[in-house]
């Protein structure tokens, strides 16, 4: 396997690692940055 | 949190797939949306750790929001909060703060989203986190988010040049110590 090939696929193994990561959970997860940094 | 009950009526719109879209994500909103789970996946490839990943990438939001009218243009903040994020990352001390904040709050959960790697891929990504840091920060933004040199030398803030000098320099070293061909470009 050459260098390319192997960074190829674990580069596929690794976005596929994040696939169960939820943007909006993340998001509701977020403490609030207008609480936190505004006043 | 169950799908389709946020108390969010931007976020709750998104996730029950749009039929009763009454307002849009504001631009922060849609920033993190579009970006977070490359972002953590970045997170993951230069910590190595599952649990701190998502961490590490709120942080780099978090900061993102608190400059954002300083940091300037959508491609700009995408830029940027990588920077951030992949600095973090790669920052023992600051990676640990964080990794620890993330252990704190997992606690009692079952497991983080991030799932683990088969070991021939961690092993691969394990090797890229043992290159000097800046390096390894050119081998993930330059593979793992498929940039160009040119915008692989936005995102770290340096000159195409030393993203290439980087780049040659952790191929060949990973090609070394994974006994594969090819680690000149």
């Amino acid at each position: 396997m050459s260098f390319d090939d192997r960074a190829r696929a674990s580069t596929r193994a690794l976005l596929g690692s994040v696939t169960r990561v939820d943007p909006v959970a993340g998001l509701e997860d977020l403490p609030d940055p207008r609480r936190r940094w505004v006043g | 949190m169950q799908a389709g009950r946020s108390a969010r009526p931007d976020v709750a719109a998104l996730r029950d797939g749009g039929s009763e879209v009454v307002q849009l994500p504001g631009r922060f909103e849609y920033f993190y949306l579009q970006e977070y789970p490359r972002v953590v996946a970045l997170a993951y490839a230069l910590s190595g750790s599952r649990a701190g990943a998502e961490d590490i990438a709120q942080e780099a939001f978090l900061r993102a929001y608190r400059d954002w009218d300083r940091v300037g243009s959508y491609e700009h903040r995408v830029a940027w909060v990588r920077r951030v994020a992949a600095n973090l990352a790669t920052s023992g001390l600051r990676r640990r703060m964080v990794e620890a904040r993330a252990l704190m709050r997992l606690a009692g959960r079952w497991e983080p989203a991030v799932d683990p790697l088969p070991a021939g891929n961690a092993e691969f990504w394990a090797a890229v986190r043992a290159l000097p840091s800046r390096q390894a920060q050119a081998v993930a933004l330059h593979y793992l988010e498929d940039r160009s040199i040119q915008q692989t030398a936005a995102v770290l803030g340096c000159a195409e040049g030393t993203v290439k000098a980087h780049l040659a320099k952790a191929r060949r070293a990973l090609a070394r110590w994974l006994r594969v061909d090819g680690g000149e470009p």
